[in-house]
């Protein structure tokens, strides 16, 4: 997977990154991020050190499995007025949003 | 004043819960100028409960913690009180709904006081990365409280309220109890509904008490653990603890966590701790952690990915401030995010797409998980021939505000001690340990899943013996 | 369109609409028709802090349809989070499965023009329904868009083919047999409008794979497919090579439209889901599944042919609608002529259904009084061809055939004596026609006809050529 010492986070990396997380960034924020991510990483890479191929992944800490509900109405319903209350836009009990194109 | 005495002077007829509330909030109002424990001080909705239990009090159905206010982190989803998560993007959301852990307390008769301040999302050490300002250590105006539960640890330690909620990822309840003096409890992964806990990485989190003293924490374990129909990651545990001796426990002391790194008059009041309880009959044994260089990679890795997918949702339409409709969506959505996040958000959501990412995802995110199993294993398996591990809780004394915010790896670096027990399940407390300097630190001592009682035992032991806990900053005497 | 090659491929998206709750919460399943945004939690909302918890009953009922599409079923199975932005997802990311998916490995035969052909199914998943998206005009002008989260967490379930089929045509019959197969399990109703959806990925030979999304229901495909088809014909004719991107159906102007070029070849960054547990699927309970399973369309159509001495193609038409097949044979079982009542259903009432665009389920009758019907044919007091004139009326009205029959004054005329008195008329007024007659057996049959009109069809056809040709033969031969 390459050298992890390199940095890895090029400008155009946190570009498409911040394009995937949908969050737009200042120069500024952009030049502290680089130099931060890429420390970070750096760090990170320590990880590199550990031999995991027969290790299970820890997707859940404890052993639970099987949780499932009955199929009956209930919990915590909603009127539309609890509904839209937090929304900023909204026009006949819709939620607005922006436009798609 | 704890909540166990609160509650029998209320029973007693000898305060009424006005009595009580007014009090606080008058505290409260005083000291949070100067503090900033609180982000919002819920004073309509306290003095209504208030009056609301003094019926319930005639009618004769008391609770377990019946008028005794809370403060909760804003984290927690509170039904009709401002839940901002410390964030400018939750900045006038009012849940609909309150959190179960909420439910469980009202059902009790607690007074939720206010909702108190914390690094924005939980994701700090230090309550400095709030959009609100940070909060400020009781003890030392111009040092931090720790984090992210900082307000509660605060609040509590300034007496602001008698007891708080707080919640722990990576640290973020023990941590701010170490810094102010007071015990906090990061309870077994399982134990407490997450239902109405904002999500910074649920895998990670729970929600536990902050208190003066060990039979408070007790209390509000009572209260709030217990299944839940709203979350399915929960083990069927009910906290129940009889006090009992030291005399016989093993406790383990893994010496990295008291070396390289660690300021040394940290490591030694932990030391005289463990020298307390080796003098009441408690054993212990140095062992080695091989693992614990890689605990903090393993952490942050695991919790800036669920964060990355965790604060998706935040993008001005459902709730939150609104978007602008003039854009398209997606520009839209970047705009309000870009603008709505803090520094420490951004480089966290952004750092998790990357380690989710198409090519990353086996070199990071899985590996942090493989890593996670073992370090789990590793922390069983001492657990099999222990009864608790003790370490420093953080290792180093409140340091002062602005010290670390601009570098990212030393605040991270406050949390070496804390995230084993995150990643492993475990439960943890933190019990204040004395003095450096006037500013408190703290002991950690972590045990196995749903071993709570052993942990409350151990601190009960210290509480008894050195009275640290009764200990106040006469920065907060009014 | 024969001659170049097609690939077509689906991933089809339906509604457990049996179910009463959504998939992780507990609003009810049943949110058509009611008021946007009223059929919400904070869970489905998305709102900070909420959890989602798994309905049993979708696992189950997913389980009968992996078993039904012969898929092999894992006995691990975990939730992921699709990570994507867009306004009908509550909390930008989808509750879904990826690694450890339900099933996999399937199979579907289906029909096309008499010949057999099997479609592998690649997997089958469960995941959430998002919420709906309102445009104003279409999804290109609309200057905002309005967002309804009532259908968000609705449980679906996505089966995924290989890319085995080679027509729209093909296409269509999977779809149809799919939609039959989930009717039979009482997993879907495909009538209720979105219940079933899809995206189709189509390659012509020597272009690359478009995706389709947003087909909107199981009739459109093929209309999509078909305009899909010809627009990478055109490119590849031009020399213009088809590139790989995603483009949206749009129903209303029935062409294909590229969405913004950056949508493509979207990171998803699959995780498990966190804050659901893996579900751990014992062999007993596939076991108990299977027993429980319900006659498939398949079988169905075996035991239709073997019961009901119904043809192959009869019980193919009738098992495509498990409420049509379901008719037939209440129907049978009242009436009891399966030849004739097979008729009726799949030639008559079907194409009344077709041409009026509802299902059998919208009629206002049961089989009880369509068995009335043909009981007044079976008695002669109606003809066949009145029959389908009051089935018409009946789909219309929803009245009783008997009703319709005696306000229309509909009545077969069967009496030799009552015909007669009509021949006479029609003999007397068409001289020339019967000369012609005479010499021309063919003219016989317009004679016939001007007779039946006389009687305003109520006259027993065959009774009338009858008494026509003997009245004829007569004439002949006085004139000999
Ligand atoms: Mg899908
Ligand atoms: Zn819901």
């Amino acid at each position: 997977m390459g050298d992890s010492r390199e940095a890895i986070i090029t400008p155009e990396t946190l570009e498409y990154l911040s394009e995937l997380a949908r969050l737009r960034l200042t120069e500024s924020e952009k030049k502290i991020i680089l130099r931060d991510l890429n420390r970070i990483l750096e760090y990170f890479s320590i990880i590199d050190e550990v031999e995991v191929a027969d290790v299970e992944p820890a997707f859940h800490v404890l052993n639970v499995s099987n949780v499932m509900r009955e199929d009956e109405v209930g919990g915590d319903s909603l009127t539309q007025g609890e509904t839209l209350a937090n929304a900023g836009h909204k026009e006949e009990g819709y939620i607005k949003a922006p436009r798609m194109v | 004043m704890t909540a166990k005495q609160i509650v029998k002077l209320v029973l007693t007829g000898s305060l009424s819960p006005v009595d009580v509330v007014e009090t606080y909030l008058d505290r409260a109002k005083k000291l949070n100028p100067k503090i900033n424990a609180f982000i919002t001080i819920a004073e309509e909705h306290a003095r209504r409960s208030a009056e609301e239990l003094e019926k319930r009090l005639k009618k004769g159905f008391p609770g377990k913690l019946i008028g005794v206010p809370i403060a909760v982190k804003d984290v927690i989803s509170t039904k009709g009180i401002e839940t901002t998560c410390a964030s400018k993007i939750l900045k006038g959301y009012v849940p609909p709904y309150d959190a179960t852990v909420i439910r469980r307390l009202k059902a009790e008769g607690a007074i939720i006081i206010g909702k108190t301040n914390m690094d924005e999302f939980a994701m700090g050490s230090s309550t400095e990365l709030s959009a609100y300002g940070p909060t400020r250590n009781p003890w030392n105006l111009e040092r931090v409280v720790g984090g992210s539960s900082g307000g509660s640890g605060a609040a509590v330690a300034a007496r602001m309220a008698p007891i708080a909620l707080g919640s722990d990822t990576g640290g973020s309840i023990r941590c701010p109890a170490s810094f102010c003096n007071i015990v906090g409890l990061k309870p077994t992964y399982g134990t407490v509904s997450r239902y109405g806990l904002i999500s910074y990485a649920c895998s990670l989190e729970q929600i536990g008490p902050m208190t003066v003293d060990v039979n408070d924490c007790a209390l509000l374990m009572e209260v709030i653990t217990g299944k839940d129909c709203f979350d399915s990651t929960m083990i069927d545990y009910k906290f129940k603890w009889t006090p009992r001796e030291v005399k016989g426990l093993r406790m383990a002391v893994p010496k990295e966590f008291f070396g390289e790194g660690t300021d040394e008059r940290v490591a030694n009041r932990v030391w005289d701790i463990i020298k307390l309880l080796e003098s009441h009959g408690a054993i212990y044994e140095e062992i080695s952690f091989p693992l614990a260089r890689y605990v903090l990679a393993c952490y942050y890795i695991i919790a800036m990915s669920e964060a990355s997918s965790n604060l998706a949702r935040y993008d001005g339409v459902r709730y939150g401030p609104p978007c602008d409709l003039s854009l398209p969506w997606y520009d839209s959505y970047s705009k309000i995010r870009g603008e709505g996040f803090g520094i420490e958000v951004k480089r966290r959501i952004i750092l998790g797409c990357f380690a989710l990412s198409a090519g990353y995802y086996g070199r990071y995110y899985l590996k942090a998980l493989k890593l996670r199993t073992m370090i789990r294993n590793h922390v069983l398996s001492i657990l099999k021939s222990f009864d608790v591990i003790v370490t420093p809780t953080t290792p180093f004394p409140p340091f002062k505000i602005g010290e670390r915010v601009e570098d990212p790896l030393a605040l991270y670096m406050a949390d070496v001690d804390t995230v084993v027990a995150n990643l492993a399940g475990v439960p943890a407390i933190s019990v204040p340990a004395g003095f450096i300097d006037g500013l408190p630190v703290g002991a950690q001592f972590m045990a196995n899943h749903c071993c709570e009682d052993l942990l409350l035992t151990v601190a009960k032991c210290i509480q008894d013996e050195t009275n640290f806990h009764t200990k106040v900053s006469k920065e907060v005497r009014l | 369109m024969s001659d170049i090659k097609v690939k077509i491929g689906l991933e089809c998206h339906c509604q457990m609409t049996s179910l009463k709750t959504k998939l992780f919460c507990r609003c009810p399943a049943d949110y058509r028709g009611k008021p946007p945004n009223t059929n919400v939690c904070p869970t489905c909302l998305g709102l900070p802090g909420s959890l989602p918890y798994l309905n049993r009953r979708a696992v189950e009922e997913a389980i009968k349809v992996a078993l039904a599409l012969n898929c092999k079923i894992n006995r691990r199975m975990v939730f992921y989070r699709k990570n994507y932005f867009y306004p009908d997802l509550s909390k930008n990311f989808q509750i879904s499965q990826y690694d450890y998916p339900l099933a996999v490995d399937g199979q579907v035969t289906i029909n096309v023009n008499g010949t057999d052909k099997v479609i592998r199914i690649k997997r089958v998943h469960i995941e959430e329904d998002p919420g709906r998206i309102v445009y104003k005009g279409s999804i290109e002008s609309s200057p905002y868009t309005l967002v309804d989260y009532n259908r968000m967490g609705i449980a679906l379930l996505e089966v995924v083919t290989e890319p085995d089929m080679e027509t729209p045509t093909e296409a269509k019959a999977f779809l149809q047999e799919l939609r039959s197969i989930l009717e039979h399990l009482d997993v879907s109703d495909g009538s209720l409008e979105g219940s079933m959806r899809c995206d189709a990925n189509i390659s012509i030979e020597g272009g690359s794979r478009v995706e389709i999304k947003n087909i909107t229901s199981f009739k459109e495909v093929e209309r999509a497919l078909s305009y899909e088809i010809i627009r990478q014909r055109n490119l590849l004719r031009r020399g213009v090579q088809v590139k790989r991107e995603t483009r949206h159906w749009d129903e209303v102007r029935r062409v294909t439209v590229a969405l913004r070029a950056k949508e493509e070849e979207m990171d998803y960054r699959y995780f498990p889901e966190p804050d659901l547990v893996p579900i751990e699927i014992a062999d007993e309970m596939i076991k108990k599944i299977k027993e429980q399973l319900p006659e498939l369309p398949a079988t169905r159509r075996i035991r239709l042919v073997k019961q009901y001495g119904l043809t192959e193609y009869e019980a193919r038409v009738l098992t495509s609608d498990k409420h049509l097949a379901d008719f037939f044979e209440k129907l049978v079982s009242i009436h009891g002529n399966p030849k004739i009542d097979c008729n009726l259903v799949i030639n008559e009432l079907l194409r009344l259904l077709n041409e009026k665009n509802i299902g059998v389920r919208d009629l206002k009758f049961t089989p009880l009084e369509v068995s009335e019907l043909l009981r007044m044919v079976d008695e002669g007091t109606i003809s066949w061809k009145s029959a389908k004139y009051v089935l018409r009326k009946m789909v219309e009205t929803g009245e009783h055939p008997r009703k319709i029959v005696e306000i229309e004054g509909i009545r077969r005329i069967a009496s030799i004596e009552e015909i007669e008195k009509y021949v006479d008329m029609v003999f007397e007024k068409y001289r020339e026609d019967v000369e012609e007659a005479l010499r021309e057996p063919k003219v016989v049959h317009k004679l016939v006809g001007e007779v039946l009109k006389e009687t305003k069809m109520l006259a027993d056809p065959k009774i009338t050529f009858q008494i026509v040709s003997k009245r004829i033969e007569k004439l002949r031969e006085l004139k000999k």
